[in-house]
């Protein structure tokens, strides 16, 4: 084996992807040859501290960016407001609602009753408080 | 893939499921991170590259067959975009800048020549993070063939028919590529590896 084909064997070698006669033979070079097994050496070297590079963190939200991203592009179709969240906005809606028309109900009724308080009092003069109200 | 518990999840997927799909971005988003960022060199292009890989997911769902694993067809996806993104990046003469510091136009475009002869000598730095910088530098001026597949076994740990899965290539292919790799990437740290 010459240097050109131990050094060819390199990535092999060093995955466990040979068998039994070419690591041998790798080996055999290796132990009688200086040149290539300091290019050895330095290979080994190599995988070291590529192996040792960093794990990065991922960037913060990455779904919450995705999602926006898929509800730009799609229009509003996907990622909009929650199916939980349109059902808790409707539900206020109506208890809104709800309480507009029952607040309208009764300030009508009580206009309605100081009305007909004001026409029963009417021939009373005196009757300051009723003024007042139906001014109102 | 026979996985019951992927098939579920790829059904869920291909319903648009919004918890399916967020727990598939929280299970893959540091490995895809690291992927791409190890390819591309740059953190805000690789921030975005990221978000792309999932949107594509997302709307490629329903083509995935299943006749890989759903990570190995993500990383096919992931690498992919880095391939094209690096091709536009250089096109558009926009690939100035990576986070560990400048690169040149012509650095970039080196895919063989030495770049030892611009780094700091051994003696001058100090170990740890600056032997990072220089692999991260010495990596993205491989050829995007050497460098995919360096990244894929040598950061990433995949066995060799992962690679030929993701990569749709043959055995040999992997092999003589990673070696190339490898041994590229030696001559350019040669000073630093003694
Ligand atoms: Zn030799």
């Amino acid at each position: 084996m010459n240097h050109q084909e131990a050094r060819e064997l390199f990535t092999s070698y060093h995955d466990g992807e040979l068998n039994e006669n070419e690591r041998t033979a790798v080996e055999a070079h290796l132990s009688e040859c200086s040149e290539c097994n300091t290019e050895w050496l330095a290979y080994k070297k190599l995988m070291t501290e590529v192996s040792g590079l960093m794990n990065l963190s991922p960037p913060k939200d990455v779904v919450g960016a995705v999602e926006r991203k898929i509800h730009r592009r799609s229009k509003g179709k996907f990622f909009g407001r929650s199916r939980a969240s349109n059902i808790q906005f409707a539900l206020v809606s109506f208890i809104l609602v709800l309480l507009f028309m029952l607040a309208y109900l009764m300030l009508t009724a009580v206009n309605e009753i100081v009305v007909l308080d004001s026409d029963a009092t009417a021939p009373d003069p005196a009757a300051e408080s009723s003024d007042v109200l139906q001014k109102q | 893939m026979n996985d019951p518990g992927q098939q579920k999840l790829i059904r869920k997927l291909q319903a648009r499921d919004k918890r399916a799909f967020e727990q598939l971005i929280e299970e893959h988003q540091s490995r895809i991170y690291n992927l791409i960022f190890r390819i591309i060199g740059n953190h805000e292009e690789a921030e975005d590259l990221l978000q792309e890989v999932f949107i594509t997911v997302f709307k490629k769902i329903d083509s995935f067959r299943g006749e890989s694993s759903l990570s190995t067809w993500i990383y096919r996806i992931a690498t992919n975009h880095c391939i094209n993104r690096k091709k536009y990046l250089t096109r558009r003469k926009h690939y100035t800048k990576s986070s560990y510091g400048d690169l040149s136009e012509k650095e970039q475009s080196e895919s063989s020549g030495g770049i030892t002869e611009n780094l700091p000598r051994p003696d001058e730095m100090a170990e740890g993070k600056q032997m990072e910088q220089l692999i991260q530098k010495a990596i993205s001026t491989l050829d995007d063939e050497y460098r995919v597949v360096l990244v894929l076994r040598d950061v990433q740990n995949l066995s060799y028919e992962e690679i030929e899965q993701i990569l749709e290539v043959p055995a040999g292919t992997v092999k003589s590529r990673l070696h190339r790799a490898r041994m590229a990437l030696k001559e350019k740290l040669v000073p630093h590896l003694r």
